[in-house]
């Protein structure tokens, strides 16, 4: 497996003191931690898009062009562009000039989105996400691969022979498809032959595994050779010596996130932590105990890409445990799943 | 996303956009975008509005330009609103969804991020943006001297009259320049660039021709070609005229290859920088 390093820079106070950074500091930090995450040997960083406090990830084109002035090799993702709610023009605009300046680094994740304040903001009938979501992505397939495009539909007003610029640095950008709830995005993934990312998040694993069914199912069907390009993301990892530090440290933090309004809004099943620990996606334990329930993630899924966030630890812990992660559980992982994922094809 | 790149590589000059074309824009995102750049750059960013000068982006956003004005006033205020509100934002217009207790984020660090207001032709635009006390940008670089001269008078009049303290009024111009130790080939220099632009790129694509394609009357106007001590007086001319606070200077105008535009750059910032503060009495 590859690995990235994912985040929505969520400025929410620490839990023990109370303190909340300043903006400019937490803002910072995302790129200091760009430069972290490369120096460790991860491949991938990846950052996300919600609109609204404690989230401070509204424009992730941004933050990854800086994030891209400052590293040289690793891939840099979204996490996920809430496509739904933007212009697929102004998509393609930005979007391409962060491929140009990161040498052609960006691999762009697209989907729905899972903040409910984004559909009052801009205007959004969450009944229409879906066919919004189909719609934008057709055009903005279209914007980076053809020139002079004309296209009506039923979102956005006709363009005539329009030929957006930057063109893309990369041949073709890669974009994956954000799962989390619904089989029509893996649908749509599928139909189209592209990489799906599962959110993995604050739900029983079965339903992720569903999802990825479905969308391996999928893909057969529509006849794409070889096997689909999968990514899923762990959005708690805290490593300690002992499960029970482990367990005793992230309590803070889990106690003070499942009462957010981002939480109640997600609607996971889970309250107490040893239930997300026991039934979900947390890499909270001991080293041995990480690297065993990614192995048996890693065999159930058969992904490529394993992303681990770190969100809402303070930024010394966030560091301490990219590292921690690169050299006692990555190395592992990487020598038993090898896959070639953003390697030069031969 | 590019000023969000050179922030990461620069530490202290400013960041500035010249012109964010906002009727084009969803003015919640311009917010958060340009928020965003400021926050990581600590505080640089300074924005510059208009309803640009280009057509193509009206063909591509498919609004109406009749609107563009209703849209860019609507947009700059509603942008003004967001980053002037300590929490969280209502609002209710034309062009965009309402908000209703609306969270928009992140907040710039410039206790307030400056909006300058750009003008090149309209005095209901000097006159709006003497209401609200913004500062100004003039375009600089298509009209006479006498042109922009009367809209700064117009636009002093009015920031007076609408009780804006002269203290605080700031007005910049843009200009087209270029300069090589030897005004003369200066002038043979640019001459390829200019006939390029006019032909290829500025008039090709503009629907008014405000921009003259006549090179000998586009120097004796506002083209600053020359030599760095050239270059100076007609700039501080412009100043005598103006009094303007800031100076914009535009080095490519399109097909010059980035040695071509350092080198101007390099001798603005030598040589001609001097001579102006000098003339001005300034450090």
């Amino acid at each position: 497996v590859k690995f990235s390093a994912f985040s929505l820079i969520i400025n929410a106070p620490d839990p023990g003191t109370g303190v909340v950074m300043g903006q400019h500091e937490k803002l910072d930090s995302v790129i200091t931690l760009g430069e972290l995450v490369e120096e460790l040997g991860y491949d991938a960083y990846q950052i996300g898009e919600r609109h609204g406090a404690p989230f401070l990830c509204s424009s992730p084109a941004v933050l990854l062009s800086a994030v891209a002035m400052r590293t040289s090799r690793i891939r840099l993702l979204t996490g996920v562009t809430v496509l739904t709610i933007h212009d697929p023009l102004r998509v393609a605009e930005e979007y391409a000039l962060l491929d140009h300046l990161s040498g052609g680094r960006l691999d762009l994740v697209i989907a729905k989105g899972n903040h409910a304040p984004h559909y009052s903001t801009f205007g959004l009938d969450p009944a229409e996400q879906w066919d919004v979501l189909a719609e934008k992505y057709g055009l903005l397939r279209r914007l980076w691969s053809e020139e002079g495009v004309t296209w009506s539909g039923k979102y956005r007003l006709p363009l005539e022979d329009v030929t957006t610029q930057p063109r893309t640095y990369q041949d073709k950008i890669r974009i994956w498809h954000g799962s989390s709830t619904s089989q029509q995005t893996t649908e749509l993934a599928a139909r189209n032959g592209d990489p799906l990312f599962s959110a993995n998040g604050f739900f029983p694993s079965a339903r992720y595994q569903a999802l990825i069914d479905h969308y391996r199912e999928r893909w057969v069907h529509y006849g794409h050779p070889g096997q689909p390009t999968i990514g899923v993301g762990f959005p708690a990892l805290l490593i300690r010596d002992t499960s029970q530090e482990a367990i005793q440290a992230y309590r803070p933090f889990w106690n003070a996130q499942r009462i957010t309004p981002a939480a109640k809004h997600n609607g996971s099943p889970f309250w107490e932590l040893e239930e997300f620990i026991e039934q979900g996606s947390a890499l909270i334990g001991s080293p041995e105990q990480v690297l065993d329930k990614l192995h048996r993630f890693t065999e159930a899924y058969r992904h490529q890409l394993t992303g681990v966030s770190v969100d809402s630890l303070p930024l010394a812990w966030q560091q301490e445990q990219f590292e921690r992660f690169a050299v006692e559980i990555a190395p592992d992982l990487r020598k038993q799943y090898p896959n070639s994922l953003w390697e030069p094809s031969t | 996303v590019v000023l969000g790149a050179i922030a990461a590589r620069t530490s202290r000059i400013r960041l500035r956009t010249g012109v964010t074309v906002v009727p084009n824009l969803d003015p919640v995102r311009v917010a958060e975008d340009y928020a965003t750049v400021d926050a990581l750059s600590g505080g640089r960013v300074e924005l510059t509005v208009g309803k640009g000068n280009f057509p193509q982006p009206w063909e591509l956003f498919g609004q109406d330009q009749d609107e563009q004005r209703d849209r860019l006033v609507e947009g700059v205020d509603l942008l003004r609103q967001i980053w002037a509100s300590k929490g969280n934002v209502d609002w209710d217009g034309r062009f965009r969804p309402p908000l209703k207790d609306a969270s928009i984020g992140p907040r710039p660090t410039q206790p307030s991020l400056p909006i300058w207001w750009g003008v090149s032709t309209a005095t209901w635009s000097v006159e709006f943006a003497a209401e609200r006390g913004l500062p100004i940008v003039l375009g600089g670089v298509a009209q006479a001297k006498e042109h922009y001269g009367e809209l700064v008078d117009h636009y002093r009049e009015r920031f007076a009259a609408y009780g804006h303290a002269a203290s605080s009024l700031q007005i910049g111009t843009v200009s087209h320049v270029f300069v090589r130790r030897d005004g003369n080939q200066a002038r043979k220099e640019f001459e390829a660039y200019h006939h390029n632009a006019m032909t290829k790129t500025l008039l090709a694509t503009r629907q008014g021709a405000l921009y003259t394609r006549d090179y000998g009357a586009s120097l004796a106007g506002p083209l600053v070609v020359g030599s760095p001590e050239e270059v100076a007086a007609k700039l501080l001319d412009f100043h005598a005229r103006y009094g303007h606070d800031l100076q914009f200077i535009h080095g490519d105008i399109g097909g010059q290859s980035l040695e071509v535009v350092a080198e101007t750059m390099e001798l603005f910032a030598s040589e001609v920088v001097p001579i102006i503060n000098q003339e001005l009495g300034q450090p």
